[in-house]
C-alpha cells in the first residue's frame, strides 16, 4: 500500500511537470485525478490506524509528515476544484510527495510518555499543521506573485504572462492564506497552552520551539496589520509571507536543532 | 457518384497579396448577396460544389466539378458584373488540385493571413461552408476538404503557438492589464488625449468588457464626441489627479509637450488608493508619464515604445511558429490524398471479393450436385473450407492494393481488378475509358 501510494504521487508530479514543460491541459487534468486518488488512498490509510485520541499519530514525527502531506493535499484539492490557480501545483505537489517519502522513511517511533496523551494534544497538533499547511500556500503563491511582478514590472517576458493567475489574483489568495494560516496559528496555541497547563501544570514555558512559534505570530500579526492599515500590498507581502514561510520551516525543523525544552518530542 | 477526383478542385480568387483594396472591395460579398451569388455561379457555369469565401482581405471561389478550368472565364465574368469594371488578370490566381488543397488548408489555419495567426479567419472559413452547405450547395467532395480543413486549424492551433502572443500594440496592453488585474469587467480607465492611438486602444479595452472609461482632453468637444461615441464619461482636466485615484487604468496619448503626471504625483495618489496596483501606459510623444513613476510599488509603466517591443518579439515568435504549421499542412495534405486513395479502391476491392463470392458459390453448388446427399456437418464444413480457401487468396493482394493506394499509386488496383474481376465487368470499364 505504502508504495502504491508513493507511485501515484509521483505520477502526479509527473504530470504536473509535462504541464509546466509542454503546457497542455491534459497533463494537468491526469496530474490531478491522481493526487485526488492518492489523496484518498493515504488519507484511508493514515485513518484506518487511528482507533483512540491515543494513537492518532502526531506523536512521532514520521506521523506529523504524513498528517501534514494530507492536509496539504486536501487543502490545495479544495483551491483547485474552485479553480484557483492549478500552476500552484508546480510547488505543492513536489512537496505532497517530498514529505510523504520522509514520512515512510522515518521509523514509527513513539516517542511520546502515555501520561501526556491526552484528547487536547491532536487537536493542537492538527489546528498547528493546519496552519503551517496555509502558511505553505501563502509562501507558494507569494513566489508566482514574485515572479510575475518581475516579469510586469521589468518587463522581461521570460514566462507566458498568461500561464500565471493575475497579481491581483495572486495577491488576493496571498492575504486570504494568511488570514487562514493565522486564525489557526492562534487556536494551536491556545489549545497547546492549554494542554500544556492541564500536564505540565503552567500555560507558558519559554521552550525554544514556543518561543519560534510566537516570532511567527507576530510576523503574521504584522502582516495583517501592514495589510489593513498601512496599506501594503502586492511585492511587500509576498516578501514577508515568504520571509514568514522560512521561519515557520525553522519552528518546524531547525528546532531539532536546539536541544532541550518540552516540544522535544517534536 | 464517382469519388473525388484531385484535378477536380479549383480555387480562383484574389487576397491583398495580389489585388489593391479597391478591387477587394468591390468584389466582397454584400450580405444578402451570398445565396444569389451562390445560385447564380451553380446554374450558369454548371458546378457540382461551390463555397463563396470574402472576407475584407480576400474574395475566394472554391469550386468542385469536371474540368474547373473550363469555368474560370465565367467566373471572372461573373465578377466583372459585380464590380461595374473590367478585372485584370494578375490580380487573380488559381490553384488546382493539390495546390487548391494546400491553400485551403493554409487559409483556415490562418497562414495566409495579413496578420499571421489571427483567429477570426477560420470562423470566417466556417460560415462561408456552412451558407453553402444550407443552400445545398456543398456535397461530399468539398464536404471532405473543408472539414479536414478545420481539422488542421484546430491541430496548427493547439501544437504551435501561433496565436498565443498578441500582435498588436493595444492588444498586448490589453494582455498586459489582464495579467494585473484578471478579468476587467470590473475595472476602470481613463484616457487622457483624444488621438488616434487612444481611440484604438479604448476600442480594445472595451471588447474586454471593461466597466467605465472616463475621457479627459482639453479640447472639451472631442472628449464629448468620443464619450457620445464609446458610452464613456467625461472627466474635466482639473479633476486627473482625484481620477488617478479611482480607477486602475490611465491610458495617456495627449499631445503635450511636458510630463502630465510625475513621480511625486503617482506617490501621493498610490497612498490614497492603498496599495492598489495601476497600469498606466504612456502612448505619446514626448512622454506624457515620468519614466521614473514606474519605480513606485504597484505602479506599472508601459511606454509605447516598451510595448512595440515586446510585440516585435512576439511576431518574430509567431514567423517561426509559422514554419511548424507549414508543416503541419504539408503533413496534412499528404495524408488527405492518401485517405482519398484508399477510399477509391474500396469498391473495386469489393467488387473483386463479390467476384470470387460467386465463382465460390457456383462451384459449390455443382460440387453438392456431384456429391449427392451428405449429412449436414460435412457440407457445412466444406463450405466453410471454400470460404476460407477464397478469403486467404485475396487477402494479401488486397492488403497490398491498399497500401500502394494510399502512397498514390491507383494502378495497382486496375491490375487487381483486370487479373480478378469479373471480365464484362472490365470490359465495360475499358469501354467507358
Amino acid at each position: 500500500m505504502k508504495f502504491i501510494i508513493l507511485g501515484i504521487y509521483v505520477s502526479s508530479l509527473l504530470f504536473y511537470l509535462l504541464h509546466l514543460f509542454f503546457n497542455r491541459r491534459i497533463f494537468l487534468k491526469i496530474g490531478f485525478i491522481f493526487l485526488c486518488i492518492g489523496f484518498l488512498l493515504h488519507t484511508s490509510k493514515f485513518l484506518a490506524g487511528i482507533n483512540s485520541p491515543s494513537s492518532f499519530p502526531v506523536y512521532y514525527i514520521s506521523g506529523v509528515m504524513s498528517f501534514f502531506s494530507i492536509l496539504l493535499g486536501g487543502v490545495f484539492i479544495a483551491y483547485q476544484i474552485r479553480g484557483i490557480v492549478p500552476v500552484l501545483g508546480y510547488i505543492t505537489v513536489p512537496v505532497i510527495l517530498l514529505f510523504y517519502i520522509i514520512s515512510i522513511s522515518l521509523p514509527q517511533r513513539p516517542g511520546f510518555p502515555p501520561v501526556l496523551k491526552t484528547v487536547l494534544f491532536p487537536i493542537h497538533a492538527t489546528l498547528s499543521i493546519t496552519g503551517y499547511v496555509f502558511f505553505f500556500l501563502s509562501f507558494a503563491t507569494a513566489l508566482f506573485y514574485l515572479l510575475q511582478e518581475r516579469n510586469i514590472k521589468f518587463k522581461i517576458f521570460k514566462w507566458s504572462l498568461k500561464r500565471i493567475p493575475s497579481l491581483v489574483e495572486l495577491d488576493s489568495m496571498n492575504y486570504r492564506t494568511v488570514q487562514f494560516g493565522f486564525t489557526f496559528l492562534t487556536l494551536g496555541m491556545l489549545t497547546g497552552s492549554i494542554w500544556s497547563e492541564r500536564v505540565w501544570g503552567s500555560l507558558w514555558n519559554w521552550d525554544p520551539k514556543e518561543v519560534l512559534t510566537l516570532l511567527l505570530w507576530l510576523l503574521y500579526a504584522s502582516y495583517l496589520h501592514l495589510r489593513l492599515i498601512v496599506g501594503w500590498k502586492g511585492r511587500k507581502t509576498a516578501i514577508l509571507s515568504v520571509i514568514g514561510f522560512i521561519l515557520v520551516l525553522i519552528a518546524f525543523f531547525g528546532r531539532k536543532l536546539i536541544p532541550g525544552g518540552y516540544h522535544d518530542f517534536f | 457518384m464517382t469519388s473525388f477526383e484531385e484535378e477536380n478542385i479549383l480555387v480562383h480568387g484574389t487576397s491583398f497579396r495580389t489585388s489593391p483594396l479597391d478591387v477587394r472591395e468591390a468584389l466582397t460579398l454584400k450580405k444578402s448577396e451570398d445565396e444569389k451569388l451562390l445560385y447564380k455561379v451553380k446554374t450558369t457555369l454548371d458546378v457540382d460544389e461551390c463555397v463563396i469565401l470574402s472576407t475584407c482581405n480576400r474574395v475566394e471561389f472554391i469550386i468542385y466539378r469536371n474540368h474547373p478550368e473550363e469555368v474560370i472565364d465565367g467566373i471572372v465574368k461573373i465578377n466583372e458584373e459585380r464590380a461595374g469594371f473590367p478585372l485584370q488578370k494578375e490580380h487573380f490566381y488559381n490553384f488546382f488540385g493539390r495546390d487548391a488543397i494546400r491553400h485551403i488548408f493554409r487559409v483556415t489555419a490562418s497562414l495566409d493571413s495579413m496578420v499571421l495567426g489571427e483567429p477570426q479567419i477560420t470562423g470566417q472559413v466556417k460560415s462561408a461552408y456552412e451558407s453553402s452547405l444550407k443552400t445545398g450547395f456543398i456535397g461530399k467532395n468539398l464536404r471532405k476538404v473543408f472539414e479536414r480543413a478545420f481539422f488542421v486549424a484546430k491541430r496548427v492551433r493547439n501544437e504551435t503557438a501561433i496565436g498565443e502572443n498578441p500582435n498588436s500594440v493595444s492588444s498586448q496592453a490589453v494582455e498586459l492589464a489582464e495579467s494585473i488585474f484578471g478579468d476587467l469587467s470590473r475595472r476602470k480607465a481613463i484616457v487622457i488625449g483624444t488621438g488616434e492611438m487612444g481611440e484604438i486602444a479604448i476600442k480594445s479595452f472595451l471588447s474586454r468588457g471593461i466597466s467605465k472609461i472616463y475621457i479627459t482632453s482639453r479640447t472639451i468637444e472631442r472628449a464629448e464626441e468620443l464619450c457620445s461615441i464609446y458610452s464613456g464619461e467625461v472627466l474635466p482636466f482639473k479633476d486627473l489627479y482625484r481620477g488617478l485615484e479611482e480607477v486602475d487604468i490611465v491610458l495617456c496619448s495627449s499631445a503635450a509637450p511636458h510630463y502630465l503626471i510625475t513621480k511625486d504625483d503617482i506617490k501621493n495618489v498610490m497612498k490614497k488608493r492603498m496599495g492598489n496596483p495601476i497600469f498606466l501606459i504612456d502612448i505619446s510623444l514626448p512622454r506624457n508619464i515620468d519614466p521614473e513613476a514606474g519605480k513606485v510599488d504597484n505602479v506599472y509603466l508601459y511606454h509605447i515604445d516598451d510595448l512595440q517591443q515586446i510585440v516585435d518579439k512576439n511576431i518574430k515568435k509567431r514567423r517561426e511558429e509559422a514554419i511548424k504549421s507549414e508543416a503541419i499542412v504539408e503533413e496534412e495534405v499528404e495524408k488527405f490524398f492518401k485517405r482519398i486513395n484508399e477510399e477509391k479502391v474500396g469498391p473495386v476491392i469489393a467488387r473483386v471479393y463479390e467476384t470470387a463470392d460467386s465463382i465460390r458459390r457456383k462451384e459449390l453448388e455443382e460440387l453438392f450436385k456431384m456429391l449427392g446427399n451428405i449429412p449436414e456437418p460435412q457440407k457445412k464444413a466444406i463450405e466453410d473450407f471454400s470460404v476460407n480457401v477464397v478469403k486467404k487468396i485475396l487477402h494479401k493482394p488486397a492488403t497490398k492494393v491498399k497500401e500502394v493506394a494510399r502512397n498514390g499509386e491507383p494502378s495497382l488496383a486496375e491490375a487487381f481488378f483486370a487479373l480478378f474481376g469479373e471480365e464484362d465487368e472490365i470490359e465495360s470499364r475499358n469501354e467507358g475509358k
